[in-house]
């Protein structure tokens, strides 16, 4: 190809003086690598728990003590993403069917980000109170048995006196309102922030469920539950 | 044994397996799904247009091909490209579809597009000085005009190609491909707010009795070679240089360096 035909098949990208490099704001690569400005093998790695970095990467800042212990306790509070659930079921189809490592993880992590994210959806009543807590909580969020009460108070109990910096722990909410409020309490105030901090909490354990299913055991997966029942709108 | 507790059961239309062949939304699938034709008519079903919609299949098979961009710089298909830079073509097709249903670009945008047309076809069918009006007033309100305008050049050429289509298949005179014209003459008044493929996509499409939602999963059916084809590429190419930008290409600007407040605590 010579240069009058390059020059008659230059398109709209060519057209534009776009940037040559890409920004980078969060990490700067290098042999000692930074996140958000941080060394991060010779000072967080030294001082700060992962749940910290999370912290760390979400807002910018580290949290306080007192918030990262919370934090810690909260995300322990969400991890348990039972086979039930979709991204658990999901992440155990994808090993039934012989996904390797990656299959696996990217089945239920796609599930997962969709199940953070609807609930985080349904949530929204309640984050925006939380910018500006009156006296009641939003509907839905109260607990309404008292398993879920003792649940929260079990996240009480964890939380110690933090507990008591978290708007909304007072006004009787079920689990995952308060593990909400835990958030926002600890500086994770933003939707896309509730969304990631669900998706990593419950990661381990849709891993850890895919992969102690068998690769190949379609025979001992429920193939029929939930039934599905096909309504025939016969054409022939 | 099926466990018949209603919270247990779920309707669905789209398939049953049976012993010795297999049914897709009420149509054997032996019978009726192996002449040339048979994908077209599986898709419309697929996307809940029903078998009524099989008298577009001409259209909608034409239309298929004017939508083909597949330059992987382009920002959806670029992600195809990273995610398959491993070698994983499912992979790379996954990371460049998934993120589509709410994205601001991509096929399912048409979606966008013929909900605009919705909304604003009943103006049209009330004059060109109501529409011109009611353009108006959505655009002092700030209003975006999905599927008008042409980023980074003046027209865009896969409507002119559709244009003919059209022409050819007889279908100039659907309420909303003139109102979509009629939308473009209104708008280009002011400045230029061309249509572009999206707009002239769901024009056409909602003439054939589909939904914006049909309509923009049929846009993304439209698109799926670009993707495969990227994927497939990607993975062939498992590219060094997409696994990993050299630094050169990569510019800084984060948080200046600094020291935890715990790791001050230590001294």
């Amino acid at each position: 190809m010579n240069d009058d035909d390059t020059l008659s098949v230059a398109g709209p990208v060519e057209a534009f003086p776009w940037p040559e490099q890409l920004t980078a704001r969060v990490v700067q690569a290098g042999a000692q690598p930074r996140l958000q400005g941080y060394d991060v093998q010779r000072d967080l790695a030294l001082c700060y728990s992962f749940s910290d970095l999370l912290a760390l990467s979400l807002t910018g800042e580290l949290p306080s003590p007192q918030a990262s212990r919370a934090l810690q306790a909260a995300m322990v509070f969400l991890a348990p993403c039972s086979v039930a659930e979709a991204p658990s079921h999901a992440a155990v189809i994808a090993r039934i069917c012989g996904a390797q490592a990656a299959g696996v993880l990217q089945a239920g992590v796609i599930t997962l980000a969709e199940q953070a994210a609807s609930l985080v959806r349904e949530h929204e009543p309640l984050r925006r109170w939380l910018e500006s807590p009156d006296s009641v909580l939003p509907a839905g969020c109260e607990a309404t048995d008292d398993e879920q009460r003792t649940a929260v108070q079990n996240l009480r109990v964890a939380l110690g006196e933090f507990a008591g910096q978290v708007s909304g722990l007072d006004r009787d909410p079920n689990l995952v309102a308060a593990l909400l409020c835990t958030l926002f309490a600890c500086g994770l105030r933003e939707p896309h922030q509730w969304v990631s901090v669900l998706v990593v909490a419950r990661l381990p354990a849709v891993a850890a469920e895919g992969f102690a299913a068998a690769p190949g055991d379609f025979r001992g997966y429920p193939m029929d539950l939930p039934h599905f029942r096909y309504e025939e709108d016969s054409h022939g | 044994m099926v466990d018949d507790r209603p919270e247990l059961s779920l309707p669905t239309r789209v398939g049953r397996a049976i012993a010795g062949g297999n049914d897709y939304f009420g149509f054997r699938v032996e019978r009726n799904f192996t002449d040339a034709g048979a994908f077209w008519r599986s898709v419309l079903l697929a996307i809940g247009a029903g078998p009524s919609s099989f008298e577009h299949l001409q259209l909608v098979k034409r239309l298929a091909g004017c939508n083909l961009v597949a330059d992987p710089r382009i920002w959806p298909l670029k992600l195809t490209r990273l995610a398959s830079s491993y070698g994983g073509i499912m992979a790379g097709f996954c990371a460049g579809n998934v993120f589509l249903e709410a994205a601001r670009i991509g096929p399912l945008a048409a979606r966008h597009a013929a909900e605009f047309l919705c909304s604003i076809v009943g103006f049209w069918d009330e004059g060109r000085g109501e529409l011109a009006d009611e353009l108006e007033r959505r655009r002092v309100l700030g209003h975006r005009f999905p599927g008008y305008g042409v980023p980074f050049r003046a027209i865009d050429e896969r409507v002119s190609v559709i244009d003919r289509i059209v022409m050819e298949e007889g279908r100039d005179s659907g309420r909303y491909w003139r109102c979509s014209i009629a939308v473009e003459a209104a708008l280009t008044g002011r400045r230029q707010l061309p249509r572009n493929v999206v707009c002239a996509v769901a024009a056409v499409l909602l003439d054939c009795g589909l939904t914006p939602l049909q309509v923009g999963l049929l846009m993304w059916i439209y698109v799926i070679p670009a993707y495969l084809a990227n994927a497939v590429e990607g993975a062939q190419q498992a590219a060094p240089v997409l696994c990993e930008l050299p630094s050169s290409c990569i510019k800084y600007h984060g948080p200046p360096h600094r020291v935890s407040p715990a790791m001050l605590r230590r001294g």
